[in-house]
């Protein structure tokens, strides 16, 4: 279901409003807290460092020798408190060692990831931005080094250094890994140059280091953490392989590769002596990896989002009867709401319409108006954060919110259809459009296969498709984005709903193009087979297209009434606003619009009382208290706004 | 009539593209394919069209951001070359469509209208003034400074970019599908912005739009293109009274209009792929009037009436003929 977790996820993010994506981040933390496994990771982390950095004061010094007292066992195996875990050969303590060795080891590690992270993130954004002969020479040079044996290398240049010091493993361990690095540095820097805000830049004159530095590289560093956090474990992997071998740290110094080395000699004797060493890599590498796994989590917040799920509501209904007129959908009352991590948005807050058949209704409204959530709410297709939390939605009788996925599953396609916005994302690209179209009626009209593609062919003909026979040979992305829409309104389209949804069905097309389609969608209505609901931002759209129209903000059904009726004579004062600040052809040259002043509400923290008060020129002081219920303002047709409370709306001559 | 502060002469953008995977031949994509254009100090020049037909790659070439393939840009009367860039980028700036993508995400507001100062080497101790008049310039309060993109309203976020463009004073604004992607509760505050600051600072802006409505609006004279050429240039009223060039007139008839039902040109075909236009005129595979002459002949732009500019063989027969077939 990859459109429609598309769609929702981006909802949710919308939803959250600007100020929420900083709460968010102060949340990360506590986030990676919560995550088991990277908690059990941090912690075990923690305990090494801290082991690491108190090595000669909670320990005893690992330097010094007592052959006398020498492979004594560890204190469960019936040695002394005195060497808790053993000694060696030496009758050196081997709490100690393994406490040195720990510090050895990370203080390698750790300085060796930094060195190749410094390094990959300077030639990888190099690489990246720079483009041209200097990316094909360090990708081709990362390329040769991936393809030589990593230990190898390291094997041979520490072989010829008679007296390793740490910085010698360092720069050995951290130079090569830079191609890791760079690798991810320079394909995110590509992404980022492409972006706009590069081309502002260059425009504003800005030189080409001075843009890498101060605009790309910000947006990019962040990928370096997990990548390091990955890397260190295998840092500390290699580490103890090449002192395994003895071409670690020159001895007496311990490291957990050669205190491995050394017990394997006295395994016979005292079985502990390897196996001490192990567990502390073995531990350290896994907290580590857990603690990477976390950070990545958290660094993502997509992963964090979860995923499609229906949700039935159990809430018993009102159980509102269906009158003889026999209406095809009616919503009443539909809340819907985002429970986000730490808040609960309200995106849909109590919307009730009737939808007769062949009628159109056209829903108006801005960002955040909760229209598109309204359409995925009827089709039962909300995403994993939304909810329906109350109401009804009636459709032929049955309530959509109640019933069983398997009932609902078999509604959607056949009986309820629904367009989206983004085209590219609605089709399946691995298949022809001509087999997914054909497969789809035939799933859905239960027709033969010959009949099938003769009304596929129909359908693309219908929504303006000169040659629908290339059409249905190619494959989605060798298709343009109009057209891939075209192709997803005909198969819908195919299918002869009752009902059909459009959320922003022709925002991505031409003009010429959207006025074809929209003419095919009314064609379908005609004769009262199908039911369509016009999910636009544009009001214009509505009033050509719509029988009714429904023009919602934050949330709430501001406006309702016949469409001419509306746009002719808006009674309410945001759709009247709404109307002034449109340009349009026919305004006389030199007139000013009148804008809304203000910003929309934030859907996370509405406004108390009517939510377009704060921008509203009429507004009073009941407003800023209390919601206005929708008041009847003339046949058929209500407001949502105190102005047409009965008692007051004999006062207003407006 | 004021001398004009930008001159096109026969302005080419053509790009490159592999033909095929396997194929090593390359073919050439026109995007932008022969225009030639003057915009008055202090004017606005609509520049109107649908997706793909070279409006934006135009708007990048203007800039040298994507340099032209070939024709002459007079910037104040004076041939650009490659070499005045650097003057170019503090007389003529751009403001984009997607207030998200256009703001680098990770630096405050007050460092992205202060950086170009600093490009600039604006006095030090003056930018932090020049940051809050920018702000109040554009209608921005000065606690925005501190803030970071995302914590910005969409609206807001355009305010930014456009007092980034004008941090460095410019001559000539391009604004490339401004306010395409803003609720219509706050697009027109953006536009009336861009129209008071055009009056304050005298600013010339060639205004990129895909919506009729607002081209209409900002402009005085508008330019239609249609694959890489423009086909009309005509004042703004007079282009919308009266097309002389069926693609205008199928255009303006697609409208959606508040409460006008039906009445509207059918357009006929699919719109045509860029990198494969069709012979003779670009348009002739969906217009209505299109003859012989038109499927050989490419017509060139020429004036009509004083100030009215059409590319069309039949562009005196154009509205008489095409009223008939929209009856």
């Amino acid at each position: 279901m990859p459109a429609h977790s598309d769609v929702v996820t981006t909802r949710a993010e919308e939803l959250a409003g600007p100020g929420a994506t900083r709460a968010l981040r102060r949340r990360r933390l506590g986030r990676l807290v919560r995550r088991k496994g990277a908690l059990a990771g941090l912690f075990g982390l923690l305990l090494v460092a801290v082991v690491a950095i108190f090595a000669g004061l909670i320990t005893k010094d690992p330097l010094e020798q007592d052959i006398a007292n020498g492979l004594a066992p560890p204190f469960w195996a019936g040695g002394s408190l005195e060497h808790p875990l053993g000694t060696d050969a030496l009758g050196r303590d081997i709490a100690g060692r393994l406490a040195l060795g720990a510090r050895v080891s990370l203080e390698i590690s750790t300085a060796a990831a930094l060195i190749g992270a410094l390094l990959g993130l300077v030639t990888g954004s190099i690489a990246g931005f720079f483009r041209g002969w200097t990316d094909t020479v360090l990708m081709r040079l990362g390329d040769i080094q991936l393809a030589f044996p990593f230990i190898l290398l390291a094997i041979a240049v520490l072989g010829v250094i008679p007296d390793r010091k740490p910085i010698h493993l360092i720069l050995v361990l951290g130079i090569p890994g830079w191609i890791v690095y760079a690798r991810v540095v320079r394909s995110r820097v590509l992404a980022e140059r492409e972006k706009d805000y590069v081309l502002a830049a260059r425009s504003l004159g800005a030189s080409r280091p001075r843009i890498l530095v101060r605009y790309v590289l910000p947006s990019v560093w962040q990928v370096i953490p997990v990548i390091a956090m990955l890397d260190l474990g295998f840092l500390v992997i290699v580490e103890s392989t090449l002192s395994f071998f003895g071409f670690g740290i020159t001895p007496p110094t311990p490291s957990w590769g050669s205190i491995l080395a050394d017990g394997r000699q006295y395994m016979v004797v005292s079985p502990w002596l390897p196996v001490l060493p192990g567990i502390a890599i073995t531990f350290t590498v896994l907290s580590i990896n857990l603690t990477a796994d976390g950070l990545a989590d958290v660094l993502d917040p997509k992963l964090a989002i979860g995923t499609f799920r229906r949700q039935i509501l159990r809430l018993p209904g009102a159980a509102i009867a269906l009158d003889e007129e026999a209406r095809l959908l009616r919503v009443r009352d539909l809340r819907v709401d985002f429970s986000l991590e730490d808040r609960v948005v309200h995106a849909v807050r109590g919307v009730s319409f009737d939808l007769g058949r062949g009628e159109t209704l056209g829903i108006v409204g801005e960002s955040g108006s909760g229209k598109s959530v309204t359409a995925l709410s009827i089709i039962q297709l909300l995403d994993a954060p939304g909810r329906v939390v109350d109401g009804e939605i009636l459709f032929d009788g049955r309530d959509l919110t109640r019933i069983s996925d398997r009932a609902m599953a078999g509604l959607r396609g056949r009986r309820i259809g629904m367009i989206f916005q983004n085209p590219s994302s609605s089709l399946t690209p691995v298949l022809t459009v001509g087999f997914q179209l054909v497969e789809t009626l035939r799933e859905h009209l239960g027709v033969a296969q010959a009949e099938a593609r003769r009304r596929a062919r129909a359908a693309l003909v219908g929504v303006g498709i000169g040659d629908p026979d290339r059409v249905l040979r190619r494959y989605p992305f060798q298709l343009s984005g109009g057209m891939n829409q075209r192709v997803m309104i005909a198969m819908t389209m195919a299918c002869e709903p009752d009902l059909l949804l459009a959320d922003e069905p022709t925002t991505a097309l031409d003009v010429t193009t959207e006025a074809q389609i929209l003419e095919q969608l009314r064609e379908l209505t005609r004769g009262s087979r199908t039911s369509l609901v016009l999910i636009t931002h544009d009001i214009a759209l509505v009033s050509q297209y719509a029988d009714v129209v429904l023009v919602m903000y934050a949330g709430r059904v501001a406006e309702r009434g016949p469409a001419d009726a509306v746009i002719a004579d808006p009674k309410h004062p945001y759709t009247k606003a709404l109307l002034a600040a449109l340009p349009h052809v026919d305004m006389p040259s030199g007139a000013r619009l009148e804008p809304i002043p203000g910003e929309l509400p934030d859907p996370a923290d509405p406004p108390k009382g009517c939510p377009f008060a704060p921008r509203c020129p009429f507004v009073m002081d009941v407003c800023r208290e209390v919601d206005p219920e929708p008041f009847v303002v003339g046949s058929d047709r209500t407001a949502a706004c105190h102005l047409w409370a009965p008692e007051r709306s004999e006062a207003v001559a407006r | 009539m004021r001398p004009p502060l930008v001159e096109v002469r026969d302005l080419r953008k053509h790009f490159v593209v592999d033909a095929g995977r396997l194929s090593r031949a390359r073919r050439v994509v026109p995007a932008v394919d022969g225009v030639s254009f003057s915009v008055s100090a202090g004017e606005t020049l609509g520049l109107v069209g649908e997706s793909g037909c070279g409006k934006s790659t135009l708007a990048r070439a203007l800039l040298l951001l994507d340099p032209p393939t070939s024709g002459e840009i007079l910037f104040a009367g004076v041939r650009l070359t490659e070499r005045d860039v650097g003057r170019l980028r503090r007389r003529a700036q751009i403001v984009f469509q997607d207030p998200y993508a256009s703001l680098p995400p990770r630096m405050r507001v007050q460092a992205i209208i202060a950086d170009p100062l600093r490009i600039h080497r604006v006095d030090r101790a003056e930018i932090p003034e020049r940051v809050r008049q920018l702000l109040r310039d554009v209608g921005l309060k000065s606690d925005v400074a501190r803030k970071l993109p995302h914590q910005l309203s969409g609206g807001q976020r355009q305010r930014v970019g456009i007092a980034r463009a004008l941090s460095v004073q410019p001559a000539l604004v391009i604004a490339d599908e401004a306010v395409s992607s803003l609720d219509a509760s706050v697009r027109a505050q953006i536009l009336n912005l861009f129209k008071d600051l055009q009056e304050r600072h005298d600013l010339t802006y060639i205004f990129i739009s895909h919506d009729l409505g607002v081209v209409k609006y900002m402009s005085h004279r508008i330019a239609v293109m249609y694959l890489g050429e423009i086909v009309e240039l005509a004042p703004a009223d007079e282009l919308y009274r009266e097309p002389l060039h069926p693609y205008t007139r199928a255009l303006v008839s697609a409208l959606p209009s508040l409460g006008r039902r039906g009445g509207r040109i059918r357009l006929h075909g699919e719109p045509p792929n860029p990198s494969d236009p069709p012979p003779g005129c670009k348009f002739h595979p969906r217009c209505p009037l299109a003859d012989e002459r038109c499927r050989r002949e490419r017509p060139p732009l020429r004036e009509i009436v004083p100030g009215r500019w059409s590319a069309c063989h039949y562009a005196e027969e154009v509205p008489a003929r095409m009223s008939e077939g929209a009856a």
